[in-house]
This record gives structure tokens, C-alpha cells and sequence, in this order.
């Protein structure tokens, strides 16, 4: 019989997400699959005759569940989907707020610099009126409108890199917090040319620095999408389910020479995180660190931990120097786009640090050591809770000084 | 030495390391001179870390047997364990010294069977920057080298890689935020118990941190255990369990997604459960012999109609019942993992309300019933 779950109500801008369904039998026996969220989505699983419980486990760690009774007929099982949350809210926080230094292949499927409207888009605790923010290459920018607490920006400009935003409020004359608003991801034409950043400022008396900003960035791989924010939530289950398509995508996209950088990334972490890294062959991994993103930290961190897994339990100095040679390449380009990354840089520089130390050789372990304190001052103020790399100032009247002169340095 | 030594065979086996600091002697309340810290005794670690001794001796029933437990426990009175009989003195204190022997011998014992499962349980301070040091009962002896009564967590996380168990499981229930004294430092001298390698042993090695990064976790003070540990122990006993195969088991996956689900609901002071780690869905830890239990929860729209509703829910698979009268709270629960038959009743029979299958299915059913 043919199964096909329906949406009513759903939003435009979430159709094509994929999302786990859960099939559970009168018995309690669960079948897992993935769909795409649409109008109608047709469920790939041959199922028997009887009563299931249907639940469709959202990347936000909501659930929706219908009862259905399967005979040998057609069915469709319709969901009305809830209003009480936005169009990205349901993805969950999604962090961005470091460093990703420009790369054309971040832009637009032709590999030039998109020219246009990008929109900064900033929910603030006590509104918009009469504040601003200042962008480094743009000046101070007034919000454009407003919505509750939501201030939009729109900036008539070419996003070409990282760009520097520093955010007064509290009635305070000095910047309190800087953000780094990264360059835009693939531009999908299918899809609204807007970068949407949303920061979140939590309530001035919150002595957790950490947590007054939030922001998000909505990337244009729908799979990528949803996986980071199932594994946001913390739900692996829903997150194996839904890596299939992706894992499938990046693995087309690199072969087909498409490049969908932010998948491709995603991919090659969640298969570092299930230890199943030797699922793409380390050529693919090879191309996204050399050859076709040769600006972004993340590539050669994968490529490292490929070669890594190549390894025995005694590596030899041949093994281990072309691995030494991509976290170098990793720490000269800046701080990867994705926390996890700047996790496996300083594990993997730890790693091999020891290993060379072991076999004897001192010259290049200490190579190492220097990138490991440079490494280690960044992970400390490093909140690995976001998914992308988020940098919080330990000391704000220091170190966030110090860290924006890296990330101007970089460029 | 505190080795509780069920079996040493080489057979595949489930070799736990389980560490409960509880007594701080340079934190407030301790023996020593304090450090100018917040930080204070911590009587819930060694509880917690007893309870879960205590849960793998009599309950733990996982797809290899269980092999031995190393414990160090610093807690203010002497403890001892009951295994096949015999009173074990819990002798081992949770410090600085101790430790490198208790790994080592837990190492040797995981390292016996590519099959073994390594356990290992923290309960105790955390301080986290950029690596979580996890402080032990000498934390603070040497003022010049404070760090050197705490271990780097995430480089024995990434040591253990060498470890020949495929799978193991790592469970930190403590403070994962950034004091005054840990910003002073960029280096911290902590203890490294194995020092990481290149090497490239694929393992399912999930972690479970009873709290966010930058985050606190909080100790009951009223002789219980952590919330984090008493729910693990809830989850490992059948409340992350899946059936696979007609067994009720709880695999590292579910015991993730059901943690997260049931302790993050109801946030207590913004704790979260979090995980990480190197991980897969596939690992079993812990299979039932019977059907777990389900918390249930069945309200009502309006929720003053409840005071006129009467429920019952019905098992055939059970051959079980259970009804309840009207009452202005909703239903709350516990009964048998199963599909039920819902059925409502208006007191004063005004309205018919359709009877409907439920599933009470791990790691807990609600409903709430709209009542136009």
C-alpha cells in the first residue's frame, strides 16, 4: 500500500526540509524514515495491514502525532501544522557569530560576488526604537523596520567577507559586543536573495555574557539545515535519519563539482561524530580542504581527521606529517565556520604534538605547541553549545578587542 | 584500593569507573585554607555515585555482563558496597593521587576485549575553559599549581581513544562554567591521564554532560541524589527504552534523545542536559526483562472540565485497567508500556466523547483531550 503524509497549513519556507517520521505499531515497534515536508510526501516503506501511531519529529524537538489504520488501501495521513512559531524558529538557535573569511564559492552559483540587498534582521529585548547598530564597512545603519522586537536592516551592498557589527545597548556610549556577520552561503535561486541574520539580546541585568547574543544564519542546504538543528536539540536519532539525503547531497555535490559548502561541511562533521568518516573516501575530503574551498578552516580539519582514521595504532612520521600539514593549513586560514571544527583543530593538534613527541621528534612537535596556544585562546572563549563558531569575550573590556584584530589580521 | 571485582574473565564485559567527589578540602566548608571561590561541599556526588554503583550491581542487565567497577569516593562518612554478600569499604578518596591507579587498573580491564563496554562517571565540581577539568578533593592544595588537583576531561575523553573498547560511555554531572581564578590563567596544570594520540580506532563513546558549556549544575542539599543521575538511572531502567525485536532495550541513542527530552522540559535554574562525543545510535547498554513503565499525563481543554470527566484506560495486552474519578488536576500515572484504549466520561453524561487508541510508549505519553 502506498502511504503519503500531508501537510495543512504549512509554510512556504519549509518545504523541502527533511524531517523524521516515526511509524510505531499496536505492538510498540518503531519504523523510522525520513520525508521532505510537503503538501504531499510519499513514505518509501513497504507497511503491513493494522493501527500505527504516526509522529513527525520537527528539527525543533516538537512532535505532531495522528493515529491511522492501515488496510490494503491508499492513505494520506494529514498534520495541521501549529502557528505558534515562526519560519526559522522551528529550525531552533542556530548560531553564527565568528569568522568565516571570503570565499567566492560562498556566493552565488556562478562564482561572482553577489551584488544586492542583504538583510541583518536583529530581535532585541526592548525594541528598536532610537538605536542602531554599526556595520565596519557600512557605518552606523538605522533599523529600516521594526516588528515587536525585531529590527531590520537592510544594506544596500555587496556582502564580499565577514563583516564586523558592534552592538550598543543598555543607553551605553561603547560598544558592548561585536558580532561577525559572515558572508552569505550559496544563493539559491529558487529562493529569496537574503542573507537573514537574527541576533538575540537577552535582558540587560543577565550577568551570563555568553548568552545575551543569539544568532542565526539560514543556509541554503535544507538538509544541512536540518541536520545541525536536530543535533542542536540533541536528537541523533532524527539526525541519522535525516543524514542520508544529505550525506547523498554532498556526495553528488562534489562529484557534479556543485558547490554546496555548508553541506559539504555538515556531511563531513556528522560522519566524523558517528565515526563513519571513512564513508567518503578521502579524495572528497581532499577537494573540499584544497581544491575547491581553499579558504575555509573546516575542510582541512576534516581532511586531517580522514587521514587520521587511515592510521594504526604505531603511525609512522609519513603518516603523520601530511596530517601536521592540514591543521596548519586549518589554523593559517582563521577560525573555522562550523564550533566542532575549532574542537577537532585543538584535539588534532594535541594528538599529533604527542605523537610526534613520542617517536622523537621534538622539532616538530614544538611547531605544534604554538599553534595550540594560539588554538587554545580561541576555544576557551569558544561556546560550543552553538553550532556555529560563537566567540564570547571572558574579559569584554580584553579580549574581544584582541580577537577582532585577529579577524581583521586574517583577512 | 576500591576495585569491585564481579568478573575478570576476558569475556566481553562492562568495566565502570566511577568517581563521586563530594569532599572538598580548599572549598568552603572543607578542612583546608578555602580558595576565593563560590564553590562549596558537595554532598549529592558521592550519593549519586553510590546510586549508580548500586544500580549496575543489582539492575544492570546489558548485552555483555558486568565486569568490574573502580571507585573513589570523598564523601564526609565511610561507605561500603554489598556485592554477592560481601560488605566491600569503599577505601579510595576521589583525589589527585588516587586516580592515576584507579584508571590504570580500569584500563587494564578494558582493554582485555575489543567487546568490552568502558563506563565512566563523574560526579563532582567542573570548570570549563575551552577543556572541562574536572576537580577532585585536593583541588586547591598547591597554591602555586591549583590545577594540578583537577584532570583534563576532554584529553582523557580523546586518550581513551587507545582504549580497546569499542564502545564506552561517559557521564559528567558537573559545573561546566568559567570562575574568576580559571580566567586569571590561559595553561592550567591539570593531571592527563593518557595522553592522546594519532590513531584511528573507530568507537561509539558517547558523553553526557549534565549541563550546557559556560552553564551550572545544580546539587540537592537534602541527602538525595543529582536530578541528572537519578534520571539516568530512571532512563537505564526502561524510560529510554525501545522495542527491537519484542526486547525492550535502551541503546546510547535513545538514552541521548530521552535525557535530553525529560530533563530539558523542565529546565531546573536554565541546567540542560547536553550531549556529545563520538557517537551512534546503535550501541545497547542496558536490555529489560520486562515491559518499562510510562509516565502518563492526561489533561483536558478546558482544564475545568476535569472536574466532571472520568477516565479509564484499558490494556488488552495486560488485561489491565485504571480508572479515575473527577478531579480538578489532570491524570498523572505510571502503567505498563502498551496501546490503551482511552475512554472519557462526563460525570453529568452532557456530552459523548469518542473512546481512542493511545500509545503509552517510552519515555513518557500526554494527551491532553479537547473538550468543545
Amino acid at each position: 500500500m502506498n502511504i503519503s503524509i500531508s501537510f495543512d497549513n504549512l509554510p512556504d519556507a519549509w518545504i523541502g526540509y527533511p524531517v523524521r517520521v516515526r511509524f510505531l505499531d499496536s505492538d510498540l515497534n518503531p519504523v523510522d524514515n525520513s520525508i521532505f515536508l510537503g503538501s504531499e510526501t510519499h513514505v518509501a516503506h513497504d507497511f503491513t495491514p493494522g493501527k500505527y501511531m504516526v509522529t513527525i519529529r520537527m528539527p525543533s524537538g516538537e512532535a505532531m502525532s495522528q493515529p491511522v489504520t492501515l488496510d490494503d488501501h491508499n492513505h494520506i495521513v494529514r498534520f495541521t501544522v501549529p502557528e505558534k512559531h515562526s519560519n526559522h524558529e522551528w529550525l531552533s538557535e542556530q548560531t553564527f557569530l565568528g569568522h568565516a573569511k571570503f570565499v567566492k564559492s560562498f556566493m552565488s552559483p556562478n562564482n561572482d560576488p553577489w551584488n544586492g540587498l542583504f538583510e541583518l534582521k536583529i530581535w532585541r529585548q526592548t525594541g528598536w526604537a532610537g538605536a542602531s547598530i554599526k556595520l565596519e564597512e557600512f557605518g552606523t545603519v538605522d533599523a529600516q523596520y521594526q516588528d515587536g522586537q525585531h529590527g531590520t536592516f537592510n544594506i544596500d551592498a555587496p556582502l564580499k567577507e565577514t563583516l564586523v557589527a558592534s552592538i550598543n545597548y543598555g543607553g551605553s556610549a561603547e560598544p558592548q559586543m561585536y558580532i561577525c556577520v559572515p558572508p552569505t552561503p550559496k544563493i539559491s535561486t529558487a529562493r529569496q536573495p537574503k542573507t537573514v541574520v537574527d541576533v538575540s539580546i537577552l535582558p540587560e541585568e543577565s550577568l551570563d555574557i555568553a548568552s545575551r547574543l543569539k544568532a542565526s544564519i539560514n543556509t541554503s542546504s535544507l538538509s544541512a539545515q536540518s541536520l545541525i538543528s536536530y543535533l542542536t536539540t540533541g536528537d541523533i536519532t532524527s539526525a541519522s535519519v535525516v543524514s542520508d539525503s544529505l550525506i547523498h547531497q554532498a556526495r553528488q555535490h562534489f562529484y557534479e563539482k556543485n558547490e554546496d559548502v555548508v553541506g559539504a561541511v555538515v556531511a563531513g562533521y556528522f560522519l566524523q561524530m558517528t565515526s563513519n568518516i571513512k564513508f567518503l573516501p578521502a579524495d572528497w575530503f581532499e577537494n573540499l580542504a584544497d581544491r575547491l574551498f581553499p579558504s575555509i578552516a573546516d575542510g582541512p580539519i576534516l581532511y586531517a581527521y580522514r587521514l587520521m582514521d587511515d592510521c594504526g595504532l604505531q603511525p609512522t612520521e609519513m603518516e603523520l606529517d601530511p596530517i601536521a600539514k592540514q591543521l596548519q593549513s586549518a589554523s593559517a586560514r582563521g577560525l573555522p565556520i562550523f564550533s566542532r571544527g575549532l574542537r577537532l583543530l585543538q584535539d588534532g593538534l594535541v594528538a599529533m604534538r604527542n605523537s610526534y613527541n613520542k617517536m622523537g621528534r621534538t622539532g616538530k612537535a614544538e611547531g605544534l605547541s604554538e599553534l595550540l596556544t594560539r588554538t587554545s585562546f580561541y576555544l576557551s572563549r569558544c561556546n560550543p553549545s552553538n553550532p556555529y563558531t560563537t566567540i564570547v569575550p571572558i574579559d569584554p573590556t580584553n579580549a574581544v578587542f584582541q580577537l577582532l584584530e585577529f579577524v581583521r589580521a586574517k583577512r | 584500593m576500591t576495585s569491585i571485582l564481579v568478573n575478570e574473565s576476558e569475556d566481553p564485559r562492562l568495566h565502570a569507573f566511577i568517581i563521586g567527589a563530594g569532599r572538598y578540602t580548599y572549598l568552603k566548608g572543607g578542612d583546608g585554607l578555602p580558595l576565593p571561590m563560590q564553590m562549596g561541599q558537595l554532598d549529592a556526588a558521592p550519593i549519586s555515585a553510590l546510586a549508580l554503583v548500586d544500580w549496575l550491581i543489582r539492575e544492570y542487565s546489558g548485552p555483555v555482563r558486568l565486569g568490574t567497577i573502580e571507585l573513589l569516593l570523598s564523601a564526609s562518612d565511610s561507605h561500603s558496597i554489598n556485592v554477592n554478600g560481601n560488605d566491600i569499604t569503599v577505601s579510595d578518596r576521589a583525589d589527585s593521587q588516587a586516580i592515576e591507579d584507579a584508571f590504570d587498573r580500569w584500563k587494564v580491564q578494558c582493554d582485555k576485549n575489543d567487546q568490552n563496554v568502558a563506563l565512566f562517571f563523574f560526579c563532582g565540581h567542573g570548570i570549563e575553559k575551552g577543556d572541562l577539568f574536572l576537580l577532585l578533593e585536593d583541588f586547591g592544595k598547591r597554591p602555586n599549581a591549583r590545577f594540578s588537583g583537577s584532570f583534563n576531561f576532554h584529553q582523557f575523553y580523546q586518550g581513551m581513544r587507545q582504549c580497546n573498547s569499542s564502545a564506552q560511555l561517559y557521564f559528567v554531572d558537573s559545573c561546566r562554567s568559567i570562575p574568576k581564578l580559571a580566567t586569571d590563567r590561559e595553561v592550567t596544570a591539570a593531571k592527563i591521564l593518557i595522553e592522546p594520540l594519532v590513531f584511528g580506532k573507530a568507537r561509539k563513546a558517547p558523553i553526557f554532560y549534565s549541563t550546557a558549556t559556560n552553564s551550572t549544575a545544580w546539587a540537592p542539599t537534602d541527602g538525595q541524589k543529582t536530578r541528572f543521575t537519578d534520571m539516568l538511572i530512571q532512563c537505564l531502567n526502561g524510560m529510554a527504552s525501545q522495542k527491537q525485536q519484542n526486547r525492550w532495550v535502551v541503546t546510547s541513542g535513545q538514552l541521548e534523545s530521552s535525557m535530553m527530552s525529560l530533563l530539558n522540559a523542565d529546565p531546573v535554574q536554565g541546567q540542560l542536559c547536553t550531549c556529545d562525543g563520538e557517537r551512534t545510535a546503535q550501541q545497547t547498554i542496558n536490555i529489560l526483562s520486562s515491559d518499562p513503565t510510562v509516565p502518563v499525563r492526561i489533561g483536558a481543554n478546558p482544564n475545568a472540565v476535569l472536574q466532571r470527566l472520568k477516565f479509564k484506560l484499558t490494556s488488552a495486552l495486560h488485561k489491565r485497567e485504571f480508572v479515575r474519578d473527577p478531579s480538578a488536576q489532570p491524570w498523572s500515572l505510571t502503567v505498563p508500556a502498551a496501546s490503551y484504549i482511552l475512554s472519557a466520561e462526563m460525570s453529568d453524561q452532557s456530552r459523548l466523547i469518542p473512546s481512542e487508541e493511545v500509545y503509552a510508549c517510552p519515555p513518557m505519553f500526554e494527551r491532553t483531550l479537547e473538550i468543545v
